[in-house]
């Protein structure tokens, strides 16, 4: 199922996402995505039988007990936004999931005093959302969270501890981003959605 | 600075456990850094619930027990505790009748107990939010709402506490400590850097012979740096900028809080609380009562902040209450 596999590739990831955390942060973003990553897989079995936006908003408690960090928090509060958005019974998969992901983002960008372009999870996560808002596929999307995360390489950081760190950050892809593109490549490479 | 420690590490938790071994009738431990009153949850009173960063001892569980706060949440040193933490404490502390978080504004400190605040209401626990926002140099008056909180928290804590324990609901509980937050102004002057001990070096540096105005209780940088003056001095320009910022006007009745950062004794504390209340006298301003002493430190930074909360004849009353906890008795 796709949290487990968005789960199962994240963790892999560990090393990468500390190596760039810590290019400006505190480099723990690898610990705490693979962290999240074995909390979502303990978790994902009892997912099956509840309602999808019980199971979304489930994934968020989970993350905020078990992976306390902000980068964890902020992930926290934007499941449990995603588990509560308006989503219509009839609507197709990647539409739901664009209406998930957009209560996501705005939860994100409101906790985060974020905005697009401040080199942060918002700017791989904007692109796909607006993606599948306009009908994309969830390969499309993925595609268009890699790109976004990719041009955060080049945005100076303006919120959280990288603020601080300008210089060191030019040129290195968000931490934050990067693992979004991830969670994305992840779960467009499962699913057949939208396909 | 040579402190007296085993592990730099293990500050906290060695911190937590001595507390815990010299209080135990008064404080129990549910969860890992969740320090509640030993007699939580108590049935039918709204609870209050508290928690910020180590290094700032009374704040924060210095004044868990009775007619205080009933929980608190204990972060690292200067760092914001877990949700997790939070909830913990929600848990172990609603006794049916609701819970007010009541902590100071910091970035960090909302985004955990927000979120805490979030998964208590999933759990069909009733939480409400006051947050301490008292400090007059951290931002403009037309930015009140971005201000740090600092020691008039302890106000916060004493009129929410006191509301709870003489069994107010959750929503006159919540009115009367907003009304107490909007009265309550406070500003300090910094002498000394701190030392974290996992750090090992002091926060800041600050040349013999210098003060700072208005910086904050973890080093934020304050309004002005200059030659150590007199005491009179530092009272007048604190008192200037807190009297001028509510505004507090002739006839008022207020509560004073003298608060030691940590490295400064209480004699200082005295001389400087003399100053104040010529001041105040000079400005027709009747002083209710007064708090003299370290309220909300900052490990060992020498200095002081002032605080002033307008008050009426409820938030006297309040005021008034007695309260008791392993740091702070009032009878």
């Amino acid at each position: 199922m796709l949290v487990e596999a968005v789960a199962r590739d994240l963790a892999t990831h560990r090393d990468e996402l500390n190596r760039l955390d810590g290019v400006a942060g505190d480099g723990d973003l690898g610990l705490t995505a693979a962290t999240a990553a074995a909390a979502l897989l303990e978790l994902a079995p009892s997912l099956d039988s509840m309602p999808e936006e019980e199971a979304i908003r489930r994934c968020g408690r989970e993350l905020a007990t078990r992976a306390p960090s902000t980068g964890g928090t902020l992930l926290a509060f934007a499941l449990m936004a995603a588990g509560k958005a308006e989503v219509g019974s009839e609507a197709r998969p990647t539409a739901r999931a664009a209406a998930y992901l957009r209560a996501a983002a705005d939860t994100i960008a409101a906790r985060g005093k974020a905005a697009p372009g401040d080199r942060t999870m918002l700017d791989a996560l904007l692109p796909a959302v607006e993606a599948l808002e306009r009908g994309a596929t969830l390969r499309e999307a993925a595609d268009a969270a890699a790109a976004g995360a990719a041009a955060t390489a080049a945005m100076e950081p303006t919120v959280g501890r990288a603020a601080w760190l300008a210089d060191r950050a030019r040129g290195h892809e968000d931490a934050g981003a990067r693992l979004i593109a991830m969670a994305f490549e992840a779960a467009a490479r499962e699913t057949t959605l939208g396909a | 600075m040579q402190k007296i420690l085993n592990d730099p590490a293990a500050f906290v938790d060695e911190m937590l456990e001595g507390i815990i071994a010299a209080h135990p009738g008064q404080l129990r431990m549910p969860a890992a850094r969740a320090i509640v009153r030993a007699d939580a949850p108590v049935r039918g009173k709204v609870a209050i619930a508290t928690g910020g960063g180590s290094g700032h001892l009374p704040v924060f569980m210095g004044y868990v027990g009775r007619g205080l706060v009933d929980g608190a949440a204990i972060g690292n040193v200067f760092a914001s505790p877990s949700s997790d933490q939070m909830l913990d404490v929600t848990h172990a502390i609603d006794g049916g009748a609701g819970v007010l978080y009541v902590y100071g504004n910091y970035g960090g400190d909302r985004l955990n107990f927000d979120l805490a605040a979030e998964l208590a209401a999933d759990d069909g626990i009733e939480v409400r939010t006051i947050l301490g926002a008292d400090d007059v140099a951290s931002a403009p008056p037309e930015r009140a709402d971005s201000r740090r909180g600092i020691a008039g928290i302890f106000f916060l804590y004493k009129v929410a506490g006191a509301a709870a324990a003489a069994g107010a609901t959750l929503d006159a509980v919540v009115t009367v400590t907003q009304r107490a937050a909007a009265a309550l102004r406070t500003m300090g002057v910094a002498l000394s850097p701190c030392t974290i001990p996992a750090a090992g070096v002091p926060t800041f540096e600050l040349p013999a012979g210098q003060m700072e105005i208005g910086m904050g209780i973890h080093g934020e940088p304050g309004v002005r740096r200059g030659a150590l003056e007199s005491a009179d001095q530092i009272a007048g320009e604190l008192l200037t900028a807190i009297l001028a910022d509510l505004p507090y006007r002739r006839g008022d009745s207020v509560g004073v809080l003298v608060n030691g950062l940590g490295a400064t004794p209480k004699e200082e504390l005295y001389i400087l609380y003399r100053a104040v209340a010529r001041l105040l006298d000079g400005e027709g301003i009747a002083v209710h009562r007064v708090w003299i002493g370290e309220y909300a430190t900052s490990l060992e930074m020498a200095g002081a902040s002032v605080s002033l909360i307008r008050l009426d004849d409820e938030l006297r009353g309040l005021l008034d209450a007695p309260a008791e906890t392993p740091f702070f008795s009032q009878s």
